[in-house]
């Protein structure tokens, strides 16, 4: 028999921490909808695992490490099996700053704090569960956001409506993936497995991005609580920007629509539901080591060359993204050159992380990706899977970062701008590779 | 300048806790919607108060202090000027007798300690200037005197639905909904909501917020922003959601999305009719009030040990055993009730020492705090009698206590008049009212 426990807790900061996910320095100063984490607890003939997912914008393997040793405090002996994962929000505190004020401090613990909550509840609130599938082929607010121009290199998020632009670099596994736990015959969690970046909302505004309007709009159709785990499938180069529309796509009623397209889809679904019988609860772990990005002799001489040539260029002002990138923003740009001298002179050789499968017999599975994966490494993997459902989870587990195919180092665009640790081209090779390995 | 500061935390319990507010135990085996905690911090020139509103029935005097002493510790050194009410819900846990909590209410009892002091913490470090705004709407179309004059001249509570013997609501209340809006730099951040209504539409052991979580949600999703909603349950010891012209089920959590849909529209509603409120010095007064308890006669305590008597092999009843079952002569029901006036007698203290609170803005604006459940006849008098502009009137709050019913109600009997232990004498309202409206000034 299948055993499953849910809880949720909140993990809003309070005004003054600092939001993360853009280059500039974004202190919370409101909110939108608070932020949460979500746990689920699974047990299945004495077997324990479970998923706790953060609205949240990535993790730091010390906070990792540190929500280990707290969930085991707590007598949550299985927390080495635990999925964790971010949904990726960029209006969500961010967790590795170096000089920390009050309410970034307290945001960091009280991270911690709440997922040992939720889960030690979840375990405590354990009752018999059944599984539901369902799954819907398009996803309507996804987008390839790398583009080839008519130059032939590839830039990420043109200006919209760019005459320059070709077409997208690629396609993307565009389903939208619902697994539902009914328990005494109520839906009691739905986890929503899609590809799409959370980055909808800017500004300084606390905000779980669509993730948290997706649930809104859910919960709200079903006039019940029902928690739903937003598990980020591997959405590297994918995001909500439609170049093709002319209008502000950065926005919080970008994420409320986004949120209220998905809400319907999900719910949609769950007329669809068929029942997914649970075989052996099984849980593999697997090291990976990624490496990292070598930054050539003249690559660190350009950099240092613009760096000086701009020196005296007025500073941008607004939020900083990667859409400073393809529109030329100069403090952009410098900002780019700095993390190419960074990447050069302080990144390590390679970075371990931890790929983890939970799998139910043949029938389902879930897998998770260190960082941002390009959505290709999710199809390199569920097309060599052995399982008939698979649930790829990005964020998760470790530390990371973005992980672009092989053949888009070449072509440039944000995401595989050298930063510090920042992967070699050969990452998702190594990564899919390990990956399959572990299935 | 007003400085504001909000935050909400979870407070929902582990399956296995007791839910409180019936007769019979009912251990929890889902969850419908989440409890929360609801704070709110405020200041004023150096001057700070705050409101904790919990998502419980009631909050046991042990819950009072330890909340207090939890803010105490964790630096909140006005936790004395903190407003700390209960929305009512029947589907909440235990949290008012800690000698008699299983594993799950105690770690529940603890959590909602904890969650009230993280929230009144993030509340204090998120404050900003703020602006208030009021509004108000004169019909409540959801709650109704639940006490009615019998054809015999008896009152019953919750008599049968379409009862053929019903001649009339035994009283009028105040049906006014009233709202105060938080704006922060021009955003909507938070919404107080003062109504009268009983917070009992649920039932069964599945975990809600009832009408308050709802219609919080309604108008969470109407604004599509989660700006917390702070239910201020108004003095409603008398009222409740139940339409006795209606024969249907009223008791289900589908009746109270609907109830709570009717609030949250009215609520958005008033949101276009908001008027500025000046926001004077804040001030905060508190007082105690010695309330005195029932005393049962000779005559009472023998009718019901004659009753326990006779109907001592009388099989119990399945279900939920609520107040209805009095009005329906349920035999389980009545022999409770028949054991509890005798422990009226034998357990109950001569009286009960209850802390009342007001908090002012200047003349424009006050928040009173009353024990227990009063009825409505007890705010009514208050506002009456209030110098302020605009008077939010909290139940539930402060201090642990019971039903306080209008004198009058006494000879009239019903559920609430019933003698329990530690239930108020018929003079406690006078009292009440008396020491709430010498708090006033």
């Amino acid at each position: 028999m299948l055993n499953i426990g849910i809880a949720t807790e909140v993990t809003t900061p309070a005004f003054g921490a600092g939001l993360a996910g853009y280059f500039n320095y974004r202190p919370a100063r409101g909110v939108y909808d608070d932020i949460c984490v979500r746990a689920m607890a699974v047990e299945q003939e004495g077997k324990r695992t479970g998923f706790l997912v953060f609205d949240f914008g990535y993790f730091t393997n010390p906070l990792i490490t540190e929500l280990k040793i707290r969930l085991r405090a707590a007598g949550i002996d299985f927390a080495e099996d635990l999925i964790i994962s971010a949904t990726h929000s960029h209006t969500a505190p961010a967790i590795d700053l170096k000089t920390p004020n009050e309410s970034e401090s307290a945001a960091w613990t009280g991270m911690i704090d709440a997922a040992v909550r939720a889960m030690t509840r979840a375990v405590r609130s354990m009752a018999p569960a059944e599984l539901f599938y369902a799954e819907h082929d398009e996803n309507p607010c996804a987008f390839v956001r790398r583009y080839f121009m008519k130059n032939g290199a590839v830039v990420t998020n043109p200006t919209r409506c760019n005459p320059d632009i070709v077409g997208p670099e690629t396609d993307f596994d565009r389903h939208i993936r619902v697994l539902a736990v009914k328990q005494a015959g109520r839906l009691s969690a739905i986890m929503v497995n899609l590809a799409n970046h959370c980055d909808t909302v800017g500004g300084d505004l606390v905000s779980a991005d669509w993730p948290g309007r997706m649930e809104a709009e859910i919960q709200y159709a079903l006039t019940e609580d029902v928690p739903v785990f937003t598990l980020t499938d591997a959405s590297g180069n994918i995001n909500h920007f439609d170049v093709h529309q002319k209008i502000d796509q950065t926005n919080y009623r970008e994420a409320v629509r986004i949120g209220r397209i998905y809400g319907k889809i999900v719910t949609g679904l769950l007329d669809q539901l068929e029942p997914v019988e649970p075989g052996k609860l099984e849980v593999s772990h697997l090291k990976v080591e990624v490496p990292n990005r070598k930054i050539t002799p003249e690559e660190y001489a350009r950099a240092k060359q613009y760096l000086e040539e701009t020196k005296n260029a007025p500073v941008t002002d607004g939020d900083l993204t990667s859409e400073g990138l393809a529109n030329g923003d100069v403090t952009v740009l410098r900002y780019f050159a700095n993390r190419v001298i960074n990447c050069a002179e302080k990144s390590v050789k390679s970075r371990f992380c931890k790929l983890t499968r939970v799998s139910f017999g043949r029938e389902l599975a879930f897998l998770s990706l260190p960082g941002e994966p390009f959505n290709g490494v999710a199809q390199a993997i569920r097309q060599a899977s052995p399982y008939r459902r698979n649930l790829v989870i990005e964020l998760a587990q470790s530390e990371g970062a973005y992980v672009p195919m092989h053949d888009c180092f070449a072509r440039g665009g944000y995401e595989v701008q050298p930063d510090v640790n920042t992967v070699a081209p050969e990452a998702s090779d190594i990564l899919i590779e390990a990956s399959i390995k572990n299935l | 300048m007003l400085n504001i500061g909000v935050a909400k935390e979870i407070i929902t319990p582990p399956f296995g806790a007791g839910l409180i507010g019936y007769i019979n135990f009912r251990p929890v085996s889902g969850v419908y919607d989440d409890l929360a905690v609801h704070a709110m911090a405020m200041e004023k020139d150096g001057k700070y108060t705050g409101f904790l509103v919990l998502d419980l029935l009631h909050l046991g005097e042990f819950m009072f202090q330890a909340i207090r002493m939890g803010l105490r510790t964790a630096g909140i050194d006005f936790a004395d000027d903190v407003i700390i009410s209960a929305t009512h819900t029947h589907t909440g846990h235990q949290s008012r007798n800690p000698s008699n909590l299983n594993d799950a209410e105690a770690y529940a009892c603890k959590e909602t300690v904890d969650a009230a002091v993280r929230a009144m913490t993030r509340a204090v470090r998120s404050m900003a200037p703020a602006e208030l705004f009021y509004a108000e709407h004169d019909e409540n179309p959801c709650a109704f005197v639940r006490r009615y004059f019998m054809k015999n001249g008896k009152v019953v509570t919750n008599p049968t639905r379409c009862n053929p013997d019903i001649v009339g609501p035994e009283t009028d209340f105040d049906r006014h909904i009233r709202v105060l809006a938080v704006k922060q730099a021009g955003r909507l951040s938070a919404l107080m909501v003062n109504i009268a209504n009983h917070c009992d539409t649920v039932g069964g052991t599945l975990v809600s917020a009832d009408w308050p979580g709802r219609m919080e949600a309604e108008i969470q999703y109407a604004l599509t922003e989660d700006v917390p909603v702070f239910a201020l349950t108004d003095a409603s010891g008398n009222l409740n959601h139940f339409d006795v012209h209606q024969k249907i089920d009223q008791t289900n959590y589908q009746e109270a999305v609907r109830i709570g849909r009717i609030y949250g529209k009215i609520v958005t509603g008033l949101l276009d009719q908001l008027e500025p409120v000046e926001p004077g010095e804040i001030e905060v007064a508190n007082t105690t009030v010695v309330i005195p308890n029932r005393k049962v006669t000779d005559a009472e305590y023998a009718e019901a040990k004659q009753y326990l008597e006779d109907t001592k092999d009388v099989p119990k009843s399945g279900g939920d055993l609520t107040s209805e079952g009095l009005a329906n002569g349920d035999v389980t029901v009545c022999r409770c009730f028949a054991q509890m006036l005798l422990d009226c007698r034998d357990k109950s203290s001569p009286s009960r020492t209850c802390r009342l609170t007001r908090v002012n803005l200047g003349r424009e604006l006050a928040f009173v705090s009353l024990p227990g459940e009063p009825f409505n006849g007890i705010a009514e008098a208050i506002r009456k009698a209030s110098p302020y502009k605009h008077t939010f009137v909290i139940e539930l709050a402060q201090s642990e206590s019971v039903y306080v019913p209008m004198r009058d109600c006494f000879a009239r009997g019903g559920y609430e008049t019933t003698a329990r232990p530690n239930t108020v004498a018929p003079e406690a309202s006078d009292v009440l009212i008396a020491a709430a409206v010498g708090n006033l000034r």
